[in-house]
């Protein structure tokens, strides 16, 4: 398979898992909020809940592409100049991107858009849907995948899961 | 020859009668084609205008949200705002909002008016009077501050309205990223609050004696308020912002609870939901539910003398459907809701009845305009 579609596989596969993830936790934030009202939430009803938020992915694709591609890149270039563990670069992008994404659109709109991150933990939550992201992207694509100075070569000498 | 004669005769009167049926029908046209009320322009250049008030003398107070109160005098603007206004917290939605003249101004010349206080780390809807002498501010003092403090510049409420009894109704919104507190009653955010003029909540406010509750609260469940009305018989509409959808005119009464964001028809701007539930025990439905949002403003309940038809009716302007509405009441609940003037199709921030019977609509914008509607 030719690297890029190779890599764009991977990059969607981690973008869809991260959304999905990340409506997942956002929603059970939302929810866990009205049960602190004492607001009676059954299981049917979470699971309804949780699964037509899933209508927000189309919103959460669109920045979480972008975010990923641009921390995906950088963690491309972390692991080729700076070495160190490649999988353990692309978890810290992922968490980083979305994290950063987060606070700059808090910033800019002077009010969090996503309920699920309005607290500290909820925000957490959120990083941690991005960690995976980088996680299986990482998993997914091989060894300096994003550096146009990819060898087998070197791939063997850095000795990287 | 007499039958050529006559012939002609009765062609001429065809043709007059077909005359002055197209003259009557094009009168008739007119006539429906002429509408049966005026806009005229007062005043403009206004600085993004919030709020409009009527003072015995036949002046105006406006209220612009970057923190200028201004005086509108024999039909001008007066070019030197008010001095006294204190300092207001302009950003997002915050700014100076409601002007609100005392029952008894004539007499002392109080009046009321609410503003965003504070600063990004920390701010709230706050509401003073003050004594308005010529053009001054004297004798300020700070009634009430929503607390907690908030950090986002969104959801102030800031509307007041005076009742009967002398104390003061305010809304406080839920400040956009605090909704749950708009359920918790050891917060301001998210309610209605009433005062008397001295600050202090009234002993028969409906929590004033439940040590775990705010004493100010009358009201609870609500999320972003724009418009509080009462009525000559003592009824209280309220209309304000569902997220997207679900915008609201609900009745409101002491200790009621109207649902946010427990119920709500509308969703979160990101398509999430706010909740599962549009309806719950203990929690009022709206008398008006607007799916899609129009964005309601300022409303009034009119009783002025010139649209007699429209007397006990709610006016209500939008900023996102750029329209007035009218809702129809038959006592408290609603026969239709129709759109008014199509031709102001523009973002209005305030609806008034003036004393003159006329409607007062203040547009929203950094060139507000103060428009007079009355009978032709």
């Amino acid at each position: 398979m030719p690297r890029i579609i190779h890599l764009a596989l991977a990059f969607v596969a981690a973008v869809v898992l991260t959304a999905v993830l990340s409506s997942i936790f956002s929603t059970q934030f939302v929810i866990a909020g009205l049960q602190d009202l004492g607001v009676d939430i059954p299981l049917r009803v979470r699971f309804k809940m949780t699964l037509g938020d899933l209508s927000i992915l189309e919103t959460l694709l669109m920045v979480i592409s972008t975010c990923f591609l641009i921390a995906f890149l950088i963690a491309g270039l972390c692991s080729s100049k700076l070495k160190g563990n490649r999988i353990a670069w692309y978890m810290a992008a992922g968490a980083s991107a979305f994290f950063v994404t987060f606070l700059v659109l808090e910033a800019v709109l002077q009010l969090m858009p996503v309920a699920g991150a309005r607290t500290g933990f909820g925000l957490f939550t959120q990083a941690i849907a991005g960690l995976i992201g980088g996680y299986v992207f990482a998993r997914l694509t091989p060894k300096n995948c994003l550096t146009p100075t990819n060898d087998a070569t070197n791939n063997a000498s850095q000795g990287e899961a | 020859m007499h039958a050529g004669k006559s012939l002609l005769l009765r062609g001429s009167l065809c043709l007059s009668i077909l005359l002055s049926f197209s003259t009557v029908t094009a009168q008739v046209a007119d006539q429906l084609q002429k509408k049966p009320y005026k806009i005229d322009t007062l005043v403009q250049s206004l600085d993004s205008p919030w709020s409009l008030a009527f003072l015995p003398n036949g002046d105006y107070l406006i209220t612009e949200l970057g923190g200028k109160l201004r005086r509108v005098k024999d039909g001008k603007l007066l070019e030197q705002a008010i001095n006294g206004v204190p300092a207001v917290y302009y950003a997002g939605q915050g700014g100076l909002f409601d002007v609100v003249v005392d029952r008894e101004f004539a007499s002392n010349q109080k009046i009321y008016l609410s503003f965003a206080f504070g600063d990004a780390n920390g701010n709230a809807t706050r509401l003073i009077s003050a004594r308005l002498l010529d053009d001054s501010l004297v004798d300020i003092k700070v009634l009430f501050t929503a607390k907690p403090l908030k950090q986002t510049p969104h959801h102030y409420g800031g509307r007041v309205v005076q009742l009967s009894d002398g104390t003061l109704l305010l809304t406080v919104g839920d400040g956009f990223n605090y909704r749950e507190q708009a359920q918790k009653l050891n917060s301001h955010l998210g309610k209605i609050i009433r005062i008397n003029q001295d600050g202090k909540a009234p002993a028969d406010n409906p929590w004033a004696n439940d040590g775990n509750a705010l004493p100010q609260i009358w009201s609870i469940g609500h999320r972003n308020e724009q418009a509080l009305v009462l009525t000559p018989n003592g009824i209280v509409f309220e209309n304000e912002h569902g997220p997207r959808g679900g915008d609201e005119i609900n009745i409101i009464r002491a200790a009621s609870n109207y649902g946010w964001p427990v119920i709500t028809q509308g969703i979160d701007y990101n398509g999430a939901s706010i909740t599962p539930y549009t309806e719950y025990a203990g929690m009022q439905q709206p008398l008006v539910s607007w799916t899609p949002s129009i964005a309601p403003a300022g409303m009034t309940y009119y009783t002025g003398s010139q649209f007699p038809e429209w007397q006990g009716d709610l006016l209500v302007v939008s900023l996102a459907q750029k329209s007035v509405r009218r809702i129809d009441l038959d006592g408290e609940s609603v026969k239709t809701d129709e759109r008014l003037f199509p031709e102001l199709n523009q973002r209005m921030r305030d609806i008034r009845t003036g004393p003159d019977g006329s409607i007062y609509i203040l547009s929203d914008g950094a060139n507000g305009q103060l428009l007079r509607i009355s009978t032709n």
